[in-house]
């Protein structure tokens, strides 16, 4: 009977042999996860290599140098991110002092303080180059051996990236960056300018956002951008209150390690070129324009004055005082973009030549006639001026002129302007019809669809022109328009 | 109260793949081959690593068979079933 118990106690020991065994082997072959010791103060669990992978992929991958170094300065771990700014590799680095990679002597000791955060230069690569770098390290207790986790930051490569992102933001171009699916992920201030969407109101929207919406029917620029068909093209986008904006757009995809990262936006607001182009294609066929109705006003006061000069001299005095008066209203339209002159200054310009007396008196509302309104009445009121000269009330000595015009009318406004002559020599109607006289009747009121009436009256001459308020233009806004 | 036939404990240590691996296997193995006729217990070690001396555990992870008797232990991810089915069912 004593035979069972001893082959029971063999047959148990042998099943506890094959137990360690196959313990042994998975330590050996990798199979478990931790070990189970005795520790001084109760059971201590030791992970083995899986349970920290995740810890040392995180430092492995990170953008910041990581390091351990002994109380001695002496590197024991070294990440790729650190091997990578120093230059070396990293197997090279373990075992080297930290110190050889500082610049300054007098940062040898802050280090070896291991201070809580401190800016040195770091010593890069075989030519000694040096960079700025941010260190900060932090006490590791690891066994008894006294250790530091260094973190060192590069701080030429956030230098540039500040450096990148003041470029971006003061650029007058909206610049903005999406993802390969179109999610908006950077956004400058001209974009916030240009678009109107603060960053934290656009960043993660789709940039579809930016574009018309047609229904059903993609935007064709939209898809040439998200698909980078082409590098520049101008089309219509959108802003936040919805207003379409004239853009030319710029367009390049990103890459990382040869993989598509994202598509980089350059827009420039074409609607203010734009608008000017129009203005100019405008202008130049309003020049062409205008300066065939010159030629032909020209070319009919040429021919007027002709036929009522006796000499070629009076032709020459009277054709080139016209030309005069014409270039004066001329003058004042050009400064005004060829949209308008006002009234009192047309008024000005045209009398101040022949009333140096201040025999004229003028009274009026500020207004402002259209062009063509201030042509024609600029070469009357030069034509009444040069008659009262002649003959009328400036001819004399006491004879003085009012010019008074208003807006009149129950029904259709009218500018009413009328000139009156008083105490000049005795009124009597020409005996001949003059260019002038014709001028200021028929060839005036039938340009400007106007009512003339002239009056020889025995007190003095006097003209009433009522011009259709069509020709009265509006007054110049607050920004006055050079164009 | 009935008292199962079969009688285990998982020893793992917190959410290791192999851990996770381990207690997959194990629990698919049972619910195939034992019906309801077992227990098993797991002990994550980081939580009671004053489990591990008194069932002579020392890595993890390790399955051990109290019940029937002998004691038995099995160390890995129990993703061999014949040395799972070796453990658990043979006496």
């Amino acid at each position: 009977m004593a035979a069972d118990p001893e082959r029971e106690e063999l047959e148990r020991l042998r099943r506890r042999l094959a137990e360690a065994e196959d313990a042994l082997h998975a330590i050996r072959t990798g199979e478990i996860d931790a070990i189970v010791v005795q520790g001084p103060t109760g059971p201590v669990v030791y992970s083995l290599k899986t349970a920290d992978t995740p810890y040392r992929l995180l430092v492995e991958q990170m953008h910041e140098g990581a390091l351990t170094v002994s109380a001695a300065g002496v590197i024991m771990y070294a990440n790729a991110a650190f091997a990578g700014l120093v230059g070396m590799p990293v197997e090279q680095l373990r075992g080297c002092d930290l110190a050889d990679f500082v610049a300054d002597p007098s940062d040898h000791e802050a280090l070896r303080l291991f201070s809580p955060g401190r800016e040195i230069r770091l010593i890069c690569g075989r030519g000694r180059e040096t960079r700025n770098a941010y260190v900060s390290s932090a006490p590791l207790s690891m066994d008894e051996s006294e250790m530091h986790c260094v973190i060192v930051t590069d701080l030429t490569r956030q230098e540039l990236r500040r450096r990148h992102e003041a470029i971006v933001n003061s650029s007058a171009d909206a610049i903005y960056s999406l993802t390969p699916d179109g999610i908006i992920t950077t956004w400058n201030r001209a974009a916030e300018r240009l678009y109107g969407y603060a960053p934290d109101e656009i960043i993660g929207r789709k940039v579809d956002t930016l574009f018309p919406s047609q229904g059903s029917e993609p935007d064709r620029s939209l898809e040439s951008v998200l698909q980078v068909k082409q590098s520049q093209l101008e089309t219509l986008q959108v802003d936040k209150r919805g207003r379409p904006i004239e853009v030319a757009i710029s367009v390049a995809s990103f890459e990382a390690a040869g993989v598509f990262q994202g598509i980089a936006v350059i827009a420039r607001d074409m609607t203010e070129r734009n608008r000017a182009r129009d203005h100019i294609r405008l202008l130049l066929n309003e020049s062409t324009h205008r300066a065939k109705n010159l030629l032909a006003v020209v070319q009919a006061i040429a021919g007027q004055t002709a036929r009522f000069a006796d000499t070629l001299d009076q032709f020459q005095d009277r054709f080139a005082a016209r030309l005069h008066a014409m270039a004066l209203s001329h003058d004042l339209l050009v400064s005004e973009g060829w949209k308008r002159a006002r009234l009192s200054e047309l008024v000005r310009v045209q009398l101040e030549t022949f009333d140096p007396g201040g025999r004229v008196t003028t009274q009026g509302p500020d207004v402002y006639l259209v062009a063509d309104a201030a042509q024609h009445v600029g070469l009357a009121l030069h034509e009444l001026a040069t008659n009262a000269a002649k003959y009328g009330a400036l001819s004399a000595v006491g004879g003085a002129i009012t010019l008074h015009w208003e807006i009149v009318g129950n029904g259709p406004k009218v500018l009413r302007l009328s000139w009156r002559e008083r105490e000049g020599p005795p009124v009597a109607r020409p005996s001949r019809v003059g260019f002038g006289s014709t001028l200021i009747e028929k060839a005036i009121e039938h340009a400007l669809e106007a009512t003339v009436v002239t009056e020889y009256a025995p007190e003095g001459f006097s003209w009433t022109i009522e011009i259709p308020s069509r020709y009265i233009a509006a007054a110049p806004g607050p920004h006055r328009d050079n164009h | 109260m009935k008292t199962s036939r079969y009688n285990l404990t998982l020893f793992i240590t917190g959410t290791t793949p192999r851990s996770l691996r381990a207690i997959s296997n194990v629990r698919d193995f049972c619910s195939r081959e034992l019906a309801d006729d077992y227990e098993l217990e797991i002990v994550d070690l980081y939580e009671a690593p004053e489990r591990a001396q008194p069932a002579n555990v020392i890595v993890a992870p390790t399955l051990i068979r109290h019940q029937p008797r002998p004691l038995k232990l099995l160390v890995g991810d129990m993703s061999e079933t014949a040395r799972l089915r070796a453990l658990i069912l043979a006496p």
